[in-house]
């Protein structure tokens, strides 16, 4: 029998007894001639969203690549490089592939279809429109591949079930965590309730319910985020890093690099040593991306590396002796009296050490900018959460002025405390872009983006703490050890939450050869609440106390004591278990931990515009992250003018606007909304002086009497707008954990967010939901995987590096707690992944009777402490 | 990626002769290939692409013998298996990404090289790479192989191998001027025999078809996998299991250098099949990881191993999961 695919089907169809079978035959085809795509350039057409393109592609081109820099369709995002993120997904004959993956010659013929295709801001598809109503988008950076995912499973089968299209985006990657709210919007695709998700929610709402200002934006692609820009004559560069935690470069092919067409300059550190993993060693400039990609390959750098000592353990008793430190030292310490008294008197004595990872931020756009000193102003569109603070180091790098200069960063895809300041990338490109006068772009590949921006720190926490036989903790001691690579100043914050007694602490950074950490969500607190959460059901335990009555006991928040008792009913903690008594593979556990967080007030500046036909317009330099902000700027402007919020355009995120702060310290919108009101009310002041009217009655009938400038106000910080009071949190998580894996199920969160006046319902609750799931990941995947002879990270991608997919989140209760009390808007960034990481701990605990003390909580460690070899 | 002529070629036999010319790689669906070369792996002066050469169908003949065209994908062996063949369904409906599925072909899953983080980086030399040692030994070798572990410590990492061999399958080889048909168990190569290569593909040659005996279709057959993420991630260990017309076949996966087959196994399978009591499950999976031998950092997976085997029995058999 013939072996040529039109062989086998003449042969298998004579043969053929099943329906399967004659599906098969009936794809014959009549013979084609071979195709052939030589080496180098090929006029290829491709069909996509229905219309045909001549475009010149190498056999090489990814479909990805031709899609974004060849048809400038950006929607499709280049995130992992490698089929493991999804953000890239195209349809490919109606179904969802990841087009990095794919060559564009082999789309020859084929049916492609991209975000673009599926609809418009005006008129956004089924998918978007259903993502739009739950808002189910946070910085938008991997939606447009959700939005693909979701509509080939329906084109597949229109039928297709809210569980079946949650397995359709099983491939893609969220790093903000929006995944329940696209669980929301599948019910509603599905044809479930209608009235689920925000409906439901919406008698609740403190102010707006209505949906995220740029969600069209960005659920249809059309959202344009620094990594997609495409200047003329733009030139492409990147740096080369260090992949060993010390290494000699020892020789590299500059010469034959330099000679390549396309490359502009390559410039690398040979023959000196570079000191950590991810320690910048050089760069190289291309004038394509095909190009910059083959000067990178040909370089053959040649590394000696030497062997790095990478054991945290060993690392702290070469720098500061053994871990932990020996107990005399602290009680000799400032405080250590009355701790060592306190554990005297304490009934009982719990001693402990817990252990968490370092884990990288990995936002899905990458470290980066694209300048272009070709336009005045200059542009600067950098991926930071900062847009002000950029400014002055990109008009230095370009040797100009401030205000010859603009940071414009409108999109940005993720930011979790990493992306402050122009950055490494940005301060390439900008010194790039003025040497040669091009625009540059300097957007890290994957591989860079794990190596050397950022990490949360690891921590080995040691805590010997006593308590009363009724639960009352009466102090102790706590030594802690912050795992900061490169860097200093970090690793854990412990305690900080409840009245811990009479402590004595200290800490020390155990230096190591990878990347310095950046703030991380939370600088401290998810490390520290793990351990000192942890160390109270211990203790809880040992007095035989249920953890809600320990909590309680010690507890020093009034709001986080109401939480706990919210939670006990509405979680149905009667339900728990004791600790260690079930049998079975399969065993449920319950487990609770707290949070908080506090901002100060600071400086921020707003202009507002009233036009004579009544549209506001507001100007503001913050940026949005994902959290919302030109929605929460267009809620409080549209709630104190009171006027629709259809009247309101809000512009931020370029540094020519008037200042804000950055995005950190969970303090945008808590510090952005006072000076909103402040400018609203001036708006308000100035409009009643200048028509004569009483505004509140009739806003249209006040600006007809403007003039054709309308009238603009300064507004700024104004602290009787301020929102006091805390972030409290807690949360109640309940897992399932097989012991005879060890693989842990984070099944159901409940989660209290104390965060006063909720500007908009949907963003908020998205951001609380976004901050649970981060937790839900840093304590079961996480980790950077380091090769422990040569120092390495061995996970540098997104196919290695485990981040929480759709089908490991659980199912998640956001309640906004004490959500009308206070004018003001208060923090909710960081709170809400600090106890969660706590709460899963104790809920593993609880189901198993064995305690994990290390993050991540992998099978390997829940297997270890059931065998007693933790 | 370095610059390559690409060849969509309309003949198996074509492609074999093409590609035993050197300097060129055949490309299936694409997955491990692009992978391999976007990582520098692999630097080919020409590609030949052989989705038109090779058949995407999955049928079964008139004796029952299941077909599956090499180029058919495991998003369709997913789906069209489920009720005949669930094992093979389940395997290759567990690997990777939705979209992962639709475009990787079966063939390739077969074919693709070592997952394994040294092996994949280009910033590490091995004995598999053709250069010393295996720094996963010393290094992080969590997810490595349990048995036959040296020179190199890399699983094999099909998800549908351990339920094809379970299977009886063959696999069928085409060369440019020669054509043979395999047990797909012979199709592997243990890293003790040869660490450089994972199959017996001469220079060329092209895996065209799976064939699956009739006596293997129906229900008792299984797929177990541990996981220790749900959304996208490798096995921590696989059994497959295949109780069809009185066969009792266990195979293991992500555990050695080659899915692993048990062949030692069959009566204590057999015994389970009459009576799955805790006993004759706890003796079977005795025997799958009697001749392990596990390196420091990954010995705890063997209980995973262990329970692999005992669900995928369980299922297998049709009853219900242990709780």
């Amino acid at each position: 029998m013939s072996v040529t695919r039109r062989g086998f089907l003449a042969g298998s169809a004579a043969a053929a007894a099943t329906p399967a079978a004659l599906k098969g035959a009936a794809k014959s085809r009549p013979a084609a001639a071979e195709t052939v795509f030589a080496a180098g350039p090929n006029q290829v057409v491709l069909e996509v969203n229905g219309g045909r393109h001549a475009v010149e592609v190498e056999p090489r081109t990814t479909l990805l690549d031709a899609l974004r820099w060849k048809l400038g369709l950006t929607g499709p995002k280049e995130v992992c490089d490698r089929g493991a993120c999804g953000a890239c997904t195209v349809l490919v004959d109606d179904r969802p592939t990841v087009s990095c993956m794919m060559l564009a010659v082999d789309a020859v013929g084929r049916k492609i279809t991209t975000v673009e295709g599926l609809g418009t801001p005006e008129r956004p598809g089924r998918v978007q429109q259903a993502l739009i109503h739950h808002d189910a988008v946070q910085c938008g950076y991997c939606i447009p591949g959700f939005v693909v995912s979701l509509e080939g499973a329906l084109r597949a089968d229109s039928k297709t079930d809210a569980a079946g299209l949650r397995q359709a985006i099983a491939g893609n990657l969220c790093r903000c965590g929006t995944y329940n709210k696209m669980f929301e919007a599948c019910e509603r695709l599905a044809g479930g309730d209608p009235a689920a998700g925000v409906l439901a929610n919406a008698p609740a709402c403190a102010e707006s319910t209505g949906g995220r200002v740029d969600a069209a934006a960005k659920i249809t692609g059309t959202a344009v985020f620094g990594a997609d820009l495409h200047r003329p004559g733009m030139l492409f560069a990147q740096h080369v890093l260090c992949p060993y935690g010390k290494a000699t470069l020892v020789s590299a092919d500059l010469d034959t690099v330099r000679r390549l067409s396309g490359v502009i300059e390559a410039e690398l550190g040979v023959g000196r040593e570079h000191g950590y993993s991810g320690a910048p060693a050089g760069h190289v400039c291309a004038n394509s991306r095909e190009a910059l990609r083959d000067a990178v390959s040909a370089l053959r750098c040649v590394w000696e590396p030497v062997a790095v000592e990478t054991d945290p353990r060993v690392l702290h008793e070469q720098q500061h002796g053994a871990f932990p430190r020996n107990e005399e030292r602290l009680i000799a310490a400032r405080g250590g009296a009355e701790a060592a008294k306190a554990l005297a008197a304490a009934h009982v004595v719990m001693e402990r050490v817990y252990e968490t990872q370092v884990q990288n931020h990995n936002p899905l756009e990458p470290h980066g900018a694209t300048i272009d000193p070709t336009v005045t102003p200059a542009e600067g569109w950098v991926s930071t959460q900062g847009t002000g603070s950029c400014a002055g180091p990109l008009a230095q790098a370009l040797q100009l002025s401030r205000d010859q200069v603009a940071v414009r960063c409108e999109f940005v895809g993720g930011g979790f405390g990493s992306k402050f300041g122009l950055g490494r990338e940005g301060q390439l490109a900008a010194e790039l872009a003025r040497k040669h006068s091009l625009p540059v772009r300097v957007f890290n590949d994957r591989e860079n983006e794990q190596l050397d921006t950022g990490n949360r720190p690891g921590s080995m926490q040691w805590m010997k703490i006593g308590a009363a036989a009724d639960g009352k903790l009466l102090g102790g001691l706590i030594y802690t050890a912050g795992i900061v690579g490169v860097g200093g100043g970090g690793g854990a914050t412990n305690p900080w939450l409840y009245d811990f007694g009479a402590i004595a602490k200290d800490h020390e950074d155990v230096r190591g050869s990878h990347g310095a950490p950046r703030a991380f969500r939370a600088p401290g607190r998810p490390q520290g609440t793990f351990a000192l959460e942890s160390m109270l059901d211990e203790i809880a335990e040992e007095l035989g106390m249920d953890p809600i009555e320990i909590r309680l006991r010690n507890e020093t928040s009034e709001v986080r004591k109401q939480m706990l008792r919210a939670g006990v009913e509405e979680f149905g903690w009667s339900r728990r278990q004791p600790t260690g008594k079930q049998g079975g593979r399969v065993r449920t556990g319950f487990g609770v931990a707290a949070g908080d967080w506090s901002s100060q007030p600071g400086r921020c500046a707003i202009r507002m515009q009233a036009h004579h036909d009544g549209r506001v317009e507001v100007w503001s330099g913050t940026q949005d992250i994902g959290q919302g902000q030109r929605t929460l700027i267009a809620d409080i402007a549209a709630d104190h003018l009171a006027v629709p919020r259809a009247l309101i355009t809000v512009h931020i995120a370029d540094s020519r606007f008037p200042a804000g702060p950055a995005s950190g310290g969970s303090t945008t919108g808590r510090v952005t909304a006072p000076a909103v009101r402040d400018a609203a009310q001036k708006l308000l002041d100035g409009l009643a002086a200048a028509s004569g009217l009483e505004v509140a009655t009739d806003w249209k009938a006040a600006c007809a009497r403007l003039g054709a400038d309308g009238l603009t106000v300064d507004g700024e910080f104004n602290p009787d707008y301020w929102g006091e009071g805390g972030s409290e949190a807690v949360q109640f998580a309940e897992v399932e954990v097989d012991a005879d894996t060890g693989v842990v199920r984070a099944r159901r969160i409940l989660a209290y967010q104390a965060c006063g006046l909720v500007a908009n319902r949907l963003t908020a609750e998205n951001q609380l939901i976004g901050g649970v799931i981060q937790g839900v990941s840093y304590a079961l995947f996480e980790e950077r995987a380091t090769d422990p002879v040569l120092g390495g990270q061995m996970n540098a991608d997104l196919l290695g590096y485990k981040i929480a997919g759709a089908i490991d989140v659980p199912e998640i209760v956001p309640r906004l707690w004490g959500a009308r009390e206070g004018k003001g808007v208060r923090s909710l960034g960081e709170p809400t992944t600090v106890p969660t990481s706590g709460a899963i701990a104790n809920a593993v605990a609880n189901a198993l009777g064995v305690r994990v003390r290390s993050l991540p909580i992998t099978p390997a460690k829940v297997r270890a402490a059931l065998e007693g070899r933790a | 990626m370095r610059n390559f002529e690409y060849r969509i070629v309309e003949e198996a036999r074509e492609a074999a002769r093409l590609c035993a010319e050197g300097a060129t790689l055949p490309k299936g669906g694409g997955i491990d290939l692009i992978d391999r070369m976007k990582e520098g792996l692999e630097r080919p002066a020409r590609l030949i692409g052989l989705h038109r050469a090779l058949d995407a169908t999955v049928a079964s003949t008139l004796d029952g013998t299941l077909r599956i065209g090499a180029s058919a994908t495991l998003a369709q062996l997913a789906e069209e298996l489920a009720e005949s063949h669930p094992s093979l369904a389940q395997g290759a409906g567990e690997a990777a990404t939705p979209q992962v599925r639709r475009m990787a072909t079966l063939g390739g899953n077969l074919l693709q090289r070592p997952r394994c983080a040294y092996f994949r980086s280009r910033h590490y030399s091995c004995v598999k790479d053709g250069g010393e040692g295996c720094p996963a030994a010393e290094g992080l070798h969590d997810t490595h192989a349990l048995f036959d572990n040296a020179p190199c410590s890399a699983v094999h990492p099909s998800n549908t191998a351990p339920a094809l061999i379970s299977l009886g399958a063959s696999v069928r080889l085409v060369g440019a001027d020669s054509q043979r048909e395999l047990p797909i168990a012979g199709l592997f190569v243990p890293a003790s025999a040869d660490p450089t290569r994972e199959d017996v593909l001469r220079p060329g040659e092209i895996l065209t078809e799976v064939l699956v005996p009739a006596a293997s279709r129906g229900p008792r057959a299984a797929h177990y996998e541990v996981r220790h993420k749900q959304s996208f991630d490798w096995p921590l260990a696989i059994a497959a299991v295949n109780f069809n017309r009185d066969q009792a076949q266990l195979v293991l996966g992500a555990v050695a250098s080659t899915p692993l087959a048990v062949p030692q196994a069959e009566a204590a399978l057999r015994a389970c099949a009459a009576d799955p009591s805790e006993a004759r499950l706890q003796a079977v999976a005795d025997l799958a990881v009697a001749a392990a031998t596990p390196l420091p950092g990954n010995a705890w997976r063997l209980p995973l191993v262990r329970t692999a085997v005992r669900r995928a029995i369980l299922q297998a058999l049709g009853l219900p999961a242990e709780r």
